[in-house]
């Protein structure tokens, strides 16, 4: 005891003392505690700086401490006087720590101890215990006591927390929610936030067989209802777990929004509803649709989220939602793009298949036609045994190789309108639109994840695609294999006399005119497409001309332009080879020079050839009506017009036409010009005609006046300039009588005849 | 082709009987209306010439009228000669509502004079009698000018059918009496002629006329 005699040993002493054994020294004396006072100030700011509670010598505290008691015995910030301030929290807390010290943590019974004999609610013991932790980490100054004081603080802060979360538990599973509410707010106090929400979490696992085994169908497309049966669960499985959270948690713990945000990423989009857009991503704008709207505006108010519950559900979905969006997006393209060419390659397959099936038919029954002997052969021997009857020299083999040539060609020939497909393509055309009322989803929801510049690209793209697909893959292919049918059919090759009688048509130019309709009306559904989905929906702008989906359709009209004209220019040439080959063969050596007693043919109107040709016109003509612009049908007609005046002209040169004859040719040419007139009707043309009206005159002259005949060869205007002169002297050769009138002719014309000029 | 060979059989005599007159008369109308009962509003102008045909009975004989219908004027006299070569008849069309076109008829029947068979049939036509509100030329003139000049007279209209029938059928008949009278056999001319398109040649007697229709002659 000598050495307490000693100031300086006695302050050191008291410096590594806890509170409460400093203040017992200070007890002993006054000499002591006279040796402790010059350490006090920093002995005690030292132990308040553990709890930040700040020493400011001019903060006026005139109640200091006085109303505290142990349960709110940290509320103090700042002090003038630390001693005082840390005397009086060790006087309120003191007891606690001794009857604490005191406690066998292994006897739950005689927690209730360390609170003493008074009546305390569950959260006050609470507030106690955290200030009995926070005095144990102040009371730091001897190491022991620090250790074992603050180590038995802990353990019992834990054990007490346990307990809670174990009530916690108990009344939850009873949904005695309001004991709950209680027990959240110790537990609050108790600092315990995280682990009760993840008790929160933990006890309303997401169960497991919530959702269906899927939403789609057996053809793997969704089942709306399916789909609204899972958004209705949902809906209700969070309404039910938001009314519990309100109940438990009130406003105290924002437990609401990361369950929903845990929920939605784990289970609902990240599990289930991303595996079946995987299955099938073309639900992808549905389902976001369903989710965004049908999903959150049902759920009910949330008071433990706020105001703010639905904007956030909506950013959580689209946070997660849009990775799904972003690959719908590139995938349905894509996508679109290899079911429409798979669609085109089975159209063709099949198509294929049905050709080389009716070839073989047609192979069967001239084999079976001329070889009964080989009934048997099969079908996979065909081909073979036709080449070998070819090979055998038989004299039926012209006749079979014409006969089958013939089958061919016109199965060709009929099937040439099949090569471009309305329905195909229409179905193409339906799929695109389809694709676009998907993406226009996105553009209907409330705070969507892509915005209105992405949905209008991503339309133009589709519009693109669906022009580009139809063009390279079926309308490019299609005319080309029809101008080769166009281009290899020769009308003379099959004709028989009996074939010419019933001539009505030329068949190529009929099925490519209905394969320019096929097109037109395809241009026609993309332009409807493109005004519907994109200019009325301001998509585009029309008159934007470098924009891709206006280049696209301008690059589509004009290939079907080209094909319409190719294929119309080789049309054209196979009538006319049709109409000359009618000359060729219907057209009599004597129809415009009939034998004496043929005289009364002259009263019977146009030849036979002439009506022929007229009708086999007229049925061409009309072909392109409504399915092409004006302009091109007035050049097809005129084209037409152009081509047969010089076919007549050709064939009129063939002759020889007497005085009589000139009659029936003069019929002839007023049938031509009446189809001009009245039937073809193109204006531009009708001067050729009338000047071969003309014409016709120059036969009905008699050769009695053959020197007027000279003068009238000179009158090109009578012929409407139409022909040069040489070419009316050529036609006036074709008289019977010619080398009769001849040389007055020549003389009327040059003067002198040519034959005089020989003479001399 | 069949047909091509009874046609030669399907008539006793054949007529040609050619339709001239002023541009615009109507010419091209009253054959249509006579040939096909037809009528055509807006036709055009006839240019070079057109034919139609028509069998008519008369005395239990079929008559085919080959008729000529003509472009109004014609600059080449050897187209003109053409025309009328071998015709046995004609009609000279004027517009009733257009004096010019009958004060025209003399220069038609010089034309006739210069160029066609004397002994012609030749029958006035005033045409368009459904105009009467516009009349230029009085019915009793035009008759008288006919008696004058010993022409077959009537009024028609193309448009409402009257007469059209009429005018033709007389012509053929004037034709046909006067061939009767002449006592020639028509019924061979598809023997051995030339081909010249004249097809019968006739000479008329100056009652070959007045023996028919009264009512339409002077």
């Amino acid at each position: 005891m000598e050495l307490l005699k000693t100031p300086t040993v006695v302050g050191s002493i008291g410096r590594h003392l806890s509170i409460g054994d400093r203040l017992s020294l200070q007890q002993v004396s006054e000499e002591v505690a006279s040796a402790l006072r010059p350490s006090d100030l920093d002995y005690y700011k030292a132990r308040l700086s553990k709890t930040h509670i700040i020493y400011d010598p001019q903060f006026m505290d005139p109640l200091l401490l006085d109303e505290f008691d142990a349960t709110t015995a940290f509320q103090v910030r700042k002090t003038s006087d630390p001693t005082k301030t840390c005397v009086l929290i060790h006087s309120l807390l003191t007891d606690y720590i001794k009857n604490l010290m005191a406690l066998d943590l292994t006897d739950e019974d005689s927690y209730g101890s360390v609170f003493g004999s008074k009546m305390i609610s569950e959260q006050d013991k609470a507030r106690i215990l955290v200030n009995l932790r926070k005095y144990a980490d102040m009371d730091d100054a001897d190491n022991v006591v620090y250790l074992e004081t603050s180590d038995k603080v802990q353990n019992f802060l834990n054990k007490f927390t346990k307990i809670k979360f174990d009530e916690m538990r108990d009344n939850f599973d009873n949904q005695d929610y309001s004991i709950v509410a209680l027990l959240v707010e110790t537990l609050n106090i108790l600092d315990q936030e995280e682990n009760m929400v993840q008790f929160f979490k933990d006890e309303n696992k997401f169960p497991y067989d919530f959702f269906p085994d899927t939403i789609l169908d057996s053809g793997n497309q969704l089942d709306k209802e399916a789909l609204s049966t899972v958004i209705q669960d949902l809906v209700k499985y969070f309404n039910d777990k938001s009314r519990v959270i309100d109940e438990c948690f009130g406003q105290q713990l924002p437990v609401m929004l990361m369950y929903m945000e845990s929920v939605l990423e784990k289970e609902i989009i990240g599990k289930f509803l991303s595996d079946e857009c995987h299955k099938n991503m073309e639900i992808v704008p549905i389902v976001y649709y369903e989710l965004l709207v049908n999903f959150v505006s049902n759920l009910n108010d949330s008071l433990n989220v706020g105001k703010n519950y639905k904007v956030m559900t909506r950013t959580f979905i689209n946070l997660y939602f849009e990775p799904l969006v972003a690959q719908y997006l590139e995938e349905t393209i894509t996508l679109f793009e290899e079911n429409s060419i798979e669609e085109i390659n089975k159209f063709e397959k099949d198509y294929e298949e049905q050709d080389k099936l009716e070839q073989e038919n047609i192979y069967k029954s001239i084999l079976n036609e001329y070889n009964t002997d080989e009934n048997k052969t099969n079908k996979f021997e065909l081909l073979t045994s036709f080449t070998k009857m070819f090979s055998k020299s038989d004299s039926n083999a012209e006749e079979i190789k014409f006969k089958t040539n013939l089958e061919v060609i016109t199965k060709n020939l009929k099937n040439l309108k099949n090569y471009i497909n309305f329905e195909l393509s229409s179905e193409i055309i339906n799929q695109a639109k389809a694709k676009v009322d998907s993406v226009l989803v996105f553009e209907s929801i409330d705070g969507s994840v892509i915005d209105k510049k992405r949905i209008n690209e991503h339309i133009e793209l589709i519009f693109i695609k669906l022009i580009g697909i139809l063009e390279i893959y079926h309308v490019k292919p299609g005319f080309e294999k029809a101008i080769d049918v166009l281009n290899r059919y020769d009308p003379t090759e099959f004709k028989s006399l009996e074939s010419l009688e019933s001539l009505n048509t030329v068949e190529p130019l009929v099925k490519f005119t209905e394969l320019i309709n096929i097109g037109d009306l395809i241009y026609q559904m993309l332009e409807i497409f493109y005004e519907n989905e994109l200019v009325q929906k301001k998509i585009l702008d029309k008159n934007e001309f470098l924009n891709n989906a206006n280049q696209a359709k301008k690059r589509f009209e004009a290939t079907l332009d080209n094909f319409v004209a190719n294929g119309l220019n080789i049309g054209i040439d196979k009538l006319m080879d049709e109409i000359e080959f009618l000359f060729n063969t219907l057209q009599l050596p004597n129809d415009f020079n009939p034998k004496s007693e043929d005289i009364a043919v002259t009263i019977n109107g146009p030849t036979k050839c002439a009506k022929t040709v007229v009708k086999l016109l007229s049925n061409h003509i009309n072909l392109l009506n409504g399915s092409t612009e004006k302009g091109v049908i007035d050049v097809f007609q005129q084209e037409i017009g152009e081509r047969f005046f010089q076919v007549i002209v050709k064939n009129i040169k063939k002759r020889q036409i007497s005085t009589n004859g000139a009659i029936i040719l003069i019929c002839d040419l007023n049938l031509y010009y009446d189809f001009i007139v009245n039937t073809l009707r193109q204006k531009n043309i009708t001067p050729y005609f009338a000047a071969l009206k003309q014409v016709g005159q120059l036969y009905l002259i008699s050769k009695d006046d053959s020197k007027e005949l000279g003068k009238l060869i000179g009158d090109l205007s009578k012929f409407n300039g139409i022909f040069r002169q040489e070419e009316i002297y050529e036609f006036v050769t074709k008289r019977t009588d010619w080398l009769k009138v001849r040389k007055d002719v020549e003389k009327a014309m040059y003067g002198l005849g040519i034959t005089d000029c020989v003479i001399m | 082709m069949a047909d091509m060979e009874d046609y030669a059989y399907d008539y006793d005599y054949l007529l040609k009987i050619v339709l001239i007159g002023d541009s615009g008369v109507g010419k091209s109308n009253l054959l249509s209306r006579f040939t096909r009962n037809g009528f055509n509003l807006d036709s055009k102008s006839t240019i070079g010439v057109e034919f139609a045909t028509k069998t008519l009975e008369v005395d239990g004989k079929k008559l085919k009228a080959q008729i000529w219908d003509t472009a109004g004027q014609e600059r080449y006299r050897a187209i003109t000669s053409a025309y009328y070569r071998g015709a046995m008849g004609a009609l000279i069309v004027y517009d009733i509502t257009k004096p010019e076109t009958y004060e025209n008829v003399s220069k038609w029947l010089k034309e006739l004079k210069d160029h066609a068979d004397d002994n012609l049939v030749v029958e006035l036509v005033g045409n368009k009698s459904d105009l009467e509100h516009l009349r230029g030329v009085p019915t009793e003139e035009a008759k008288h000018f006919a008696a004058e000049n010993q022409l077959l007279f009537t009024e028609t209209s193309a448009l409402n059918a009257d007469n059209v029938d009429l005018s033709f059928e007389q012509v053929a008949k004037a034709i046909y009496n006067m061939v009767k009278k002449n006592q020639l056999d028509l019924s061979d001319y598809s023997g051995a002629k030339p081909p010249t398109g004249q097809t019968i040649s006739l000479t008329p007697t100056p009652g070959a006329e007045s023996n028919k229709h009264k009512s339409n002659c002077c």
